[in-house]
């Protein structure tokens, strides 16, 4: 008999670290290409960074920028040049940014815990609130609830973020004067470790719900979906016929089952939300991987952006991986294989 | 006669602002019997469980009559206070085992989850009492699957399952409909047996829906027959069995492939088919397809005949 029953938990435990190593090879393979891709794209911009420092430095001495050019390595071949790269990410040895004269991995770990905090409060509220729309949309379908609920989102999932972001500035920083306008903390006064965490919440609520709004939607309308569907399932019907209290069946046995695509959903929209967040720092003057994209971008600083892509691909696989291992938890049918 | 434990009254069901489904429909099963239901397919046997459950599907209503467990009139019941009833008093097993079951909970927990919504029961004692119900419909190991999910067994063991969270609080009552039409014809006697076995131990009464006359036979004391959402014969089931009154009841015996082979035969069709809901024929729905129609039968439905030995029969024959 081959069903899960036989296998006792280390048989589990096994064939889940197997599936992690696997994961891993694959996740290493997929972010080889995407760093291929990356590096090519990049390279076939016109110009180059010696002609930007030449620029920079006011220089037009051909001399001089053959010998930056050597000096960057930038006269072998790209091959070559990839392959160079990668030994160097290896090695998380990310290079020089030129536009902030600092080293690219300094510069991205300074900018990351920000980042994780807006995209993490950021999807979690996106999550918390689609998830909770969506259920009651449904429970409530074709009533007022559910009227108000659908056109909410369709509200959110049509502004653009920047705007959603001016308007939380205007509403509760110009008029209500509420909310701290930008940055992540204010830098003048000497901070307790609470009170820091309270600045930042206070800095972080409304980047967090610009950025999260177009998801809130798009979760709202998936869970609302998936709960219409879940509903009209026969274990639904069974659990009614126990006698069940509406929202036992309604969270206990809908959400539940309702919840598995929404996990999914969390996986493919971690890349967007990174695209999302350059914009919303931007807005928001919130220290992040986003507006340091925008810089390096900006001031055509090569090893910055490639080291940022970089760290992009490789959260966004990381979440994937992670979302797939949380997915098998949710879902006893997944047999790892 | 003492008073039947449910009984249903000239109930009428249809579509919201449409069609009726089931029409005036008098049906009562007394404590302890097995009613059997049976009827071609579409003739409105699963909106009459359904209706009893209070749990008709979206779009279709009761349009009149009503429906008493033990002179508690369901159906102007609270939504809260037939919650109570629900799974307590009357307990459903449904035809798909398959699909019946909540896929991402462990059978212990869907068995369990009955016992504490009534009974208010410690997680503990639930699952005391899901185990002990895993074994009294004999799955076999059931101390470790209890913490199996329903995709790690097979549909028999899961109708079993259904079984025992439907027996779980002691009902007064069960609805099975058509519990075993799902399984393989191998497993079909022994999950019926079982099911049998353990409402005689309880008690409990059993309102059968099947297409089995087999079954009917085996395990029945009464039988209703209904078409197009009318009861056309009721009765003990040798009186119908053995001297059927209705036409269309004469028609699906002698439809039986072998009467004495009859066990895990469906019925088979009879020639025409049932009227649609939308186009009922003004007099008896039956007379379309009827062998020995007369000119009356067009006119008006047939009154129901009772006999003193409660054998009825809704047809101008016997008139
Ligand atoms: N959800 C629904 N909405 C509207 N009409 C329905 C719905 N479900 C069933 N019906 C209609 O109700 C009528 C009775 O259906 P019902 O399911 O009670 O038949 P049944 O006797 O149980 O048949 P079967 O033997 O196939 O299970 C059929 O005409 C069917 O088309
Ligand atoms: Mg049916």
């Amino acid at each position: 008999m081959s069903t899960g029953l036989t296998t006792g938990a280390t048989g589990a435990r096994r064939r889940r670290g197997r599936y992690l190593l696997r994961r891993l090879g694959q996740s290493a393979i997929v972010l080889g290409i995407v760093l291929l891709l990356q590096f090519t794209l990049i390279h076939l911009a016109p110009g180059d960074i010696a002609d930007v420092i030449a620029g920079d430095v006011q220089s037009d001495d051909p001399e001089f920028i053959i010998q930056l050019r050597r000096d960057l390595g930038l006269d072998q071949p790209l091959p070559i040049q990839f392959a160079f790269y990668v030994g160097r990410l290896l090695t998380l040895d990310l290079g020089t940014s030129h536009a902030f004269n600092m080293p690219v991995l300094t510069l991205i770990l300074d900018r990351l815990p920000a980042t994780l905090l807006l995209m993490f409060s950021a999807i979690a509220l996106a999550f918390v609130a689609g998830a909770a729309l969506g259920t009651i949309a449904a429970a409530f379908r074709g009533r007022w609830p559910d009227v108000l609920v659908t056109i909410s989102a369709l509200l959110f999932y049509a502004t653009p973020v920047f705007l959603v972001g001016i308007g939380l500035i205007l509403i509760f920083t110009v008029w209500l004067r509420w909310l701290p306008m930008s940055g992540m903390y204010v830098t003048w006064v000497q901070h307790t470790w609470w009170s820091l965490a309270v600045d930042i919440a206070r800095h972080l609520i409304m980047p967090a719900v610009s950025l999260s709004l177009f998801f809130v939607a798009i979760y709202t309308r998936l869970m609302r979906a998936t709960m219409l569907e879940v509903l009209s399932q026969d274990y639904v019907r069974t659990a009614w016929a126990k006698g069940l209290s509406p929202s036992r069946v309604v969270l206990r046995h809908a959400a539940r089952n309702a919840l598995l695509p929404m996990v999914t959903m969390l996986g493919l929209q971690v890349g967007s939300l990174l695209g999302g967040a350059v914009l919303v720092e931007t807005v928001f003057g919130w220290p992040g991987i986003g507006r340091l994209a925008f810089e390096a971008v900006f001031r055509r600083d090569v090893p910055l952006v490639l080291g940022i892509l970089f760290f992009s691909s490789v959260l966004v696989l990381m979440v994937n991986l992670l979302v797939d291992l949380l997915y098998t938890r949710l879902d006893p049918r997944i047999v790892l294989r | 006669m003492t008073e039947p434990l449910l009984a249903l009254s000239s109930l009428t069901l249809g579509l919201r602002m449409g069609a009726d489904l089931v029409r005036g429909l008098d049906l009562h099963v007394n404590r302890g019997e097995v009613l059997a239901v049976v009827g071609e397919s579409g003739c409105g046997k699963s909106m009459t469980a359904l209706a009893v459950m209070g749990l008709l599907p979206d779009g279709v209503t009761r349009k009149s009559g009503s429906v008493t467990l033990d002179g508690i009139a369901l159906t102007s019941l609270s939504a809260r206070r037939l919650r109570a009833i629900r799974g307590k008093r009357i307990a459903m097993i449904f035809q798909e085992p398959m699909t019946s079951l909540n896929p991402v909970l462990t059978v212990g927990e869907q068995i369990a989850e009955v016992v504490r919504q009534h009974e208010g029961v410690s997680h503990r004692a639930a699952r005391a009492r899901a185990l002990e119900m895993m074994n009294r419909v004999k799955l076999p190991d059931a101390a470790r699957r209890i913490d199996a999910f329903p995709h790690q067994l097979s549909g028999g063991q899961r109708q079993r399952v259904m079984i025992a969270a439907a027996l779980a609080c002691g009902p007064d009552l069960i609805i099975a409909d058509e519990p075993t039409t799902a399984l393989d014809v191998t497993i079909q006697a022994e999950v019926l047996r079982l099911l049998d076995e353990l409402r005689r131990d309880h008690g409990t009464a059993l309102m059968l829906i099947t297409h089995d006359l087999g079954v009917v036979e085996a395990m029945a004391d009464r039988v209703a027959v209904l078409y197009a959402g009318v009861k056309i014969e009721e009765g003990r089931v040798e009186q119908v069995l053995d001297g059927p009154r209705h036409p269309y009841t004469r028609m699906l015996m002698a439809a039986r492939p072998d009467a004495d082979a009859g066990r895990g035969k469906r019925l088979v069709e009879i020639a025409g088919s049932v009227p649609s809901p939308d186009a009922m024929p003004p007099g008896c729905a039956f007379a379309p397809r009827c062998p020995q129609v007369k000119p009356r039968c067009h006119d008006r439905p047939p009154a129901w005949r009772g006999t003193a030995e409660g054998h009825g029969c809704a047809c101008v024959l016997h008139d």
